[in-house]
């Protein structure tokens, strides 16, 4: 197959390109056909990468920036969601050129696989182009492994052909997950609690904000987020929980481990949860719309919930 | 201002405050009775004395007080049996609307008398027995806390924790600005710049006192939309929040609560509430 797919259901393609003009190639017939046929368009890109393809484009196209719109997974997809839903069933589809950061790709990149393979399903019953845009230069190859495996569709150059390694998204999300270490929570923790209430985690992370001086903002959500955390464990996991911060020049780490299995639905943390109502159910979804980093990790002791969030 | 937070002793909370203490035996009761009396003598305050017995065993009790002796003889220090404190609509249960007004009128004739205000030392044990009583002097304790965010009023409200249960407790607690420590943790209290304030932390193991609460305050405030000063709310979670929208949208009210963390109001986004809104600041 060469050339765009003209689809009436979502698209979810990806360009590996090696060169800039690669890039022009792949990201601008995406973008031009979309403007002929009156799609809403968007960049959601680097500003180097936004140089590149804005001069190519037709001057009657009418291109939406949204530079920092992946900035976490969880928040991206509630925007394109909202973006999709208030979109008139009348009118053109959202076709969204975007590119995950440089920095995500190559220390933060779990979260983000998650991302990729969820779009699938998320966006699939709307009117959705997106092309997701990687540099081969800059991306290591587990992510490319990773991106070929999430998207459907590869564009190289273009040409858009199926990925032949394309897995379905729930199975992608079931694999054992293999997010990147983070080096801080190799030195002793400032804080270590064994079965903590939700409110004894708090006082114990307030405790330490004022020992190290930390800012109101950090402060507030880190405790939101191991707070939501150890209530989910109490509620949902198996005893007993425990909870480890760890306090960084740059930020704060938080592990809450129980010894269940973690939650079973592979879209855990993206999306609301199923059957959340009208006084619960969306801690975790919140968690990772406000914290910078989420991470699930799994092995034979249980269940850990990593939380990292950037010193303000 | 008005005096918030968690104690360790009655003592030093002046010129007024509002106090919940929660007791356990006689000598715990009349140390904390002791201080906050103390206080109000040296302020030169009318102070009542108020429990379960005759006048003659209550005044037997304050004369082992400190001062005690010295104020029943120049008057400033008084007792009550608590009947007759409260305007009661039955025995043990009392008409919380003409009980405020009755402690109104009492701090007025106090100030008239030439004393800079009126305190009390309630043990309310004995009033707070059935669940009708419990809600009757619930209600009680929100309209005068009302009236004491702007009148020389002052009261500490003891409890006997031996013949009171837990939630009980936590509910009257949670409904006075100041309160010995682990009476609970969440609190509704008067505020004379907005309809009422809340302060302490609203999560998922506070969710049967935030309901209690605000089901005995939400009928009390005449407002349909409220402003409720969150500035001394330390926490709350998704599930608070969703709670308070969930009590405030069954009573038919909406509310704003303002000077919240900015961390709150952004979490408020994400929630489908019906009825609260938040309205964070940068920095608190």
């Amino acid at each position: 197959m060469t050339g765009q797919p003209h689809h009436t259901s979502a698209v979810h393609a990806a360009a590996i390109y090696r060169t800039e003009a690669e890039l022009v190639e792949a990201a601008v017939p995406f973008l031009t056909e979309g403007a002929a046929r009156d799609d809403a368009l968007i960049l959601a890109a680097g500003a180097r990468t936004a140089a590149t393809l804005l001069p190519h484009l037709p001057p009657t196209a009418t291109v939406t920036q949204l530079e920092g719109a992946y900035e976490r997974p969880a928040t991206t997809i509630r925007h394109l969601l909202e973006l999709l839903r208030a979109r008139p069933p009348a009118a053109g589809r959202v076709r969204v050129v975007g590119q995950v950061p440089d920095h995500a790709t190559q220390t933060g990149w779990w979260p983000w696989a998650r991302y990729e393979a969820a779009a699938n399903a998320l966006f699939g019953e709307f009117a959705f182009s997106g092309l997701c845009l990687y540099d081969a230069r800059s991306t290591p190859p587990a992510v490319v492994d990773d991106v070929e495996c999430t998207h459907h569709t590869l564009v190289l150059g273009p040409e858009w052909r199926p990925s032949p390694r394309y897995v379905d998204p729930v199975t992608f999300l079931r694999r054992p997950a293999a997010p990147g270490p983070d080096s801080l929570p190799s030195s002793p923790p400032a804080v270590e609690l064994h079965d903590p209430t939700p409110a004894q985690a708090r006082r114990a992370l307030q405790q330490l904000a004022v020992g190290r001086m930390l800012d109101a903002a950090t402060t507030d959500t880190v405790v939101f987020g191991v707070s939501e955390a150890v209530a989910n464990a109490h509620l949902h996991g198996t005893p007993p929980v425990e909870v480890r911060v760890w306090v960084g020049a740059d930020r704060l780490v938080a592990t809450v481990h129980d010894t269940g299995p973690g939650p079973q639905d592979p879209y855990a943390g993206l999306v609301k949860a199923r059957g959340a109502d009208e006084v619960g159910g969306y801690g975790l979804w919140a968690t990772h719309q406000l914290c910078d980093e989420v991470v699930h990790l799994r092995d034979d002791r249980g269940f850990t919930l990593r939380l990292t969030v950037r010193r303000r | 201002m008005r005096l918030i937070g968690v104690v360790s002793s009655a003592s030093g909370l002046v010129p007024r405050a509002h106090l919940y203490w929660g007791f356990r035996g006689r000598e715990e009761f009349l140390a904390r009775a002791a201080e906050f009396l103390h206080d109000g003598i040296v302020e030169g305050q009318y102070v009542e004395f108020v429990g379960q017995g005759s006048v003659e065993e209550l005044t037997a009790q304050v004369r082992e007080l400190p001062g005690g002796e010295a104020g029943l003889r120049t008057r400033q220090v008084g007792v009550c049996p608590v009947e007759q404190f409260f305007v009661m609509t039955e025995p043990g249960v009392v008409d919380a609307v003409a009980s405020v007004q009755s402690r109104i009128t009492a701090g007025k004739q106090a100030m008239a008398a030439g004393f800079s205000a009126s305190r009390a030392v309630v043990d309310a044990t004995s009033v707070v027995r059935t669940p009708r009583a419990r809600e009757a002097f619930a209600q009680f304790e929100h309209l005068i806390d009302v009236e004491m965010s702007r009148l020389p009023i002052s009261a500490m409200c003891a409890y006997d924790t031996r013949l009171v249960d837990h939630a009980t407790l936590a509910h009257l607690a949670a409904l006075h600005p100041v309160c010995c420590p682990g009476a609970g943790p969440l609190r509704l209290y008067a505020d004379p710049g907005t309809d009422l304030a809340v302060a302490g932390e609203a999560d998922g193991a506070s969710a049967v006192l935030v309901t209690a609460a605000l089901q005995t305050v939400l009928p009390l405030l005449p407002a349909p939309s409220l402003r409720i000063d969150a500035s001394e709310l330390q926490f709350a979670d998704h599930r608070g929040l969703m709670l308070l929208d969930d009590a405030l949208a069954g009573q038919g009210r909406t509310a704003v609560l303002q000077g919240t963390a900015r961390t709150l109001s952004t979490l408020a986004q994400l929630l489908p509430l019906r009825a609260l809104r938040v309205e964070g600041v940068a920095a608190r």
